[in-house]
Order: structure tokens, then C-alpha cells, then sequence
């Protein structure tokens, strides 16, 4: 009876050693992030967007240029993972609809009666803590504290939403290894779920070299209301993993419904320069 | 003890099998090697909305990229520039339109502010991991 138990305790401890084994050979080829406490990375966007909302013979334009300073501060770092504080630091909007325009600063106190202006002073500094692994997939993150930062008045300024999504990575990293192996004009294909949204995307590379990768992508993303056409182009540091850069351009079209059931046929044009950088 | 040494290299071969299939892109195994859909686009798409004489949705142009500095990526042996700029996408077809008095998703609008709702800019895809051992694009 003795060795029946025996038996069955090393034929346990062999299948769960080599469970563990599989895990770990699962994680093999997946660039290991390092950062140290303290570290900070700054991010500059500039956004250039033209929108189109009609219903019937009506049509509202809204043109904006924006820009924001986003901060990614390492808070922890361990074996398994790194903590990130993320918020945005300065931002100046301009939002021209139908011909009156709105210009907002975080620089400049502003005007405490327009609930739009008020509404972007809110969006500043308002961190939100992200923890990675240290293959730089978020694992979790603090809720974003939004109230009167809405997706209406995100879409409105003209800001691109930082959408922070569990199990996919941190948007300053790519898990890309420089490998003498991938030439120019590799291509591959992939599909995501962000924020409710299906991503298909092909990737090449466009150029590259031990420094530095410059990835391109075409993608098309489709909801219920909207289909929108994504060109981009990533720039890589390959000794870091840090995107130092990224400009896109995105054409989206389809519906939005308002509060009160009302349909409108919606089209914007947007393009974005994206530049992130070590300060710290 | 031979049962023992049969039934780990079973369990060794299925996890294998697993493993090779989510490296090759092979039944439900991988979320890499998707093949792309294009949709035709169009220029002038009519998506008039529950009116017959609406006239059709303007797709406006893309404005020019408009870079921050000076280009980070200086010209090298081996990277140029000018090859950072994207193409401009095409437009994109709409989807159905809504039934007129769908109610709105919870997200899209808000109770504190009344602005027009545009378009939410989509998410930027991320770079998936390991393209070296994925399978080419036209290669599966």
C-alpha cells in the first residue's frame, strides 16, 4: 500500500514538473523588459483630426489640433514585473466648430465658466498606476478617474484615448528582438480585442538594422457603428524596446447615436506624430 | 514503471503537439496569421441616414502629419527617413445604420457635458510578439 502511495506521489511530481516546464518554454522568444525605479519616459503627441457629423442636410464640422505631454514614471520594479505611473502632464487643444474656435492650455489658468475647458484642466495629472510583467504585458491597472473626462469630450478635443488593456502591452514597448533573420518586407499578420474593438492588422518590416527597426502597418478596425482604416509606421529601438516613434493615420466613417436615440452619420480624418523619449 | 514512462511522453507528446500548433498559426491555437480583410473602399460612400434626399457623408481629407521636430530617425547607411512616412488609408465602407431610435451604448455619450459626438480615435494595434517565427503572410 505504501509504495501504490509512493508511486503516485512521483508520477504527481513528475507530470507537475513537467507542466512547469512547458509553462516556462511557453514565455521563450519574448523580449524581457528591464527598468529601475525612477525612470521616466516622456511622450509628446500631436493630433491633426477633421471630423464630419450630418443628419439630413445639416453638418457640423470640427477640425482640432492637439497636443499632449504624457509621463510613464517607473514606481516599482521586481523579478516579475514593473509598476508604471501614467498620466498626462501638459496638453494645448485647439477645436474649431463650424468656425468658432476654443483654444485650451494647461499652461494658461482657464476660464472657470466653460465646462469644456474645465473638463480638460481635469484630464491633467490624474495618474493611473499600470502594472507589467517583465514582458511588458499589462497585468492590471488603477481605474482612470475620468467623471467629466468623458469619451465624448476625448473624441471631441481630438485626444487619442490611452486604452489600457489587460494582456496586451504597455503602448511605449514592442516586444521585437533585433534578429539578423528578419529582413525587409517581412510580413505578418495579427488580431486583437482593445477596448471592445477587433484590430486586423498586417505588419512588415520596412527597414531595419541592429540599432534600430522602423515596422509599418495597415489595419482595419470594425464595430457596430464604425469601420475605421489605420496606416502607421513604428520606429524601434532595438536595444531598448522603447517605440521612440510612431505616426499614424487613421479614416474612420459610420454612426454615432446621441443620448437621445437621434442617428448621425459621422466621418473623421485624423493623423498623429508620436514621439516618446528616456527624461530620466 | 513502463506505464508510468508511457503515460508522461503521451502527455509530453500531446503538449508538444499544442505548443507547435500555436507556433504555426493552426486551428484556434494562435491569435498570429490571420488572414487580413480588405474591405473595397469607397470614395463616396452614400450613407445618407434615415432620409431619402440626405445627401451622402464627406469623408474629409486627412490632414498632413505634422511632426514634432526635427525626424528622430536621421538618415543612415542602412534607414532612411522618408521611409517612415505611412500611406494615407483609404476610407473605409460604414457599417449598417442603425435603426432610427437605437439606444445609444452606455459609453458614447455623457450626462455632463453636450457636445457633438465625432468618431472616438480608434486604438493603435500593438506590435504582436515573436515575428521571426511566425508564418509569413502568402506562405500558409
Amino acid at each position: 500500500m505504501d509504495n501504490q502511495k509512493n508511486y503516485n506521489l512521483k508520477a504527481a511530481l513528475l507530470v507537475l514538473f513537467i507542466l512547469i516546464n512547458f509553462a516556462a518554454m511557453a514565455q521563450e522568444g519574448h523580449r524581457v523588459f528591464t527598468f529601475k525605479p525612477g525612470e521616466e519616459y516622456q511622450t509628446e503627441i500631436l493630433t491633426n483630426s477633421k471630423a464630419v457629423v450630418q443628419r439630413g442636410k445639416q453638418t457640423l464640422n470640427v477640425n482640432t489640433v492637439s497636443t499632449a505631454t504624457k509621463s510613464f514614471t517607473v514606481t516599482l520594479a521586481s523579478d516579475r514585473g514593473f509598476t508604471f505611473n501614467v498620466k498626462i502632464k501638459k496638453m494645448q487643444n485647439e477645436i474649431d466648430a463650424m468656425g468658432k474656435k476654443l483654444y485650451h492650455s494647461s499652461d494658461v489658468k482657464s476660464d472657470s465658466s466653460s465646462v469644456i475647458l474645465r473638463a480638460l484642466d481635469f484630464m491633467l495629472n490624474k495618474p493611473v498606476d499600470v502594472q507589467i510583467n517583465k514582458y511588458g504585458i499589462i497585468q492590471s491597472f488603477t481605474d482612470y478617474k475620468a467623471e467629466m473626462a468623458t469619451d465624448t469630450l476625448v473624441a471631441f478635443a481630438g485626444l487619442q484615448p490611452e486604452a489600457f488593456e489587460k494582456g496586451t502591452l504597455l503602448s511605449i514597448i514592442a516586444d521585437f528582438t533585433y534578429n539578423p533573420g528578419i529582413k525587409r518586407n517581412f510580413s505578418w499578420g495579427d488580431s486583437v480585442e482593445i477596448d471592445k474593438q477587433r484590430l486586423v492588422t498586417r505588419f512588415w518590416v520596412e527597414d531595419i538594422s541592429e540599432k534600430t527597426a522602423i515596422i509599418k502597418f495597415t489595419s482595419s478596425i470594425s464595430t457596430k457603428l464604425l469601420n475605421s482604416n489605420q496606416n502607421g509606421t513604428y520606429v524601434i529601438d532595438n536595444a531598448t524596446g522603447i517605440i521612440q516613434e510612431k505616426i499614424l493615420y487613421t479614416i474612420s466613417t459610420g454612426y454615432q447615436i446621441s443620448a437621445g436615440g437621434v442617428v448621425y452619420a459621422v466621418s473623421r480624418s485624423t493623423s498623429v506624430s508620436q514621439k516618446t523619449k528616456r527624461v530620466k | 514503471m513502463k506505464k508510468l514512462i508511457l503515460m508522461l511522453l503521451v502527455i509530453a507528446a500531446v503538449m508538444s503537439v499544442k505548443n507547435a500548433q500555436a507556433q504555426n498559426a493552426k486551428n484556434n491555437a494562435s491569435d498570429n496569421g490571420v488572414p487580413i480583410t480588405s474591405p473595397p473602399p469607397q470614395a463616396n460612400p452614400a450613407i445618407g441616414v434615415n432620409a431619402v434626399n440626405a445627401p451622402a457623408l464627406t469623408v474629409p481629407t486627412a490632414p498632413p502629419v505634422q511632426v514634432l521636430s526635427t525626424p528622430l530617425v536621421a538618415p543612415t547607411p542602412t534607414i532612411s527617413a522618408p521611409g517612415v512616412m505611412p500611406a494615407v488609408p483609404a476610407a473605409p465602407a460604414p457599417p449598417p445604420a442603425p435603426a432610427s431610435g437605437t439606444a445609444p451604448p452606455p459609453s458614447s455619450f455623457t450626462t455632463t457635458l453636450n457636445l457633438p459626438i465625432v468618431p472616438v480615435l480608434p486604438p493603435i494595434p500593438p506590435i504582436p510578439p515573436m515575428p521571426d517565427v511566425r508564418v509569413p503572410i502568402g506562405s500558409n
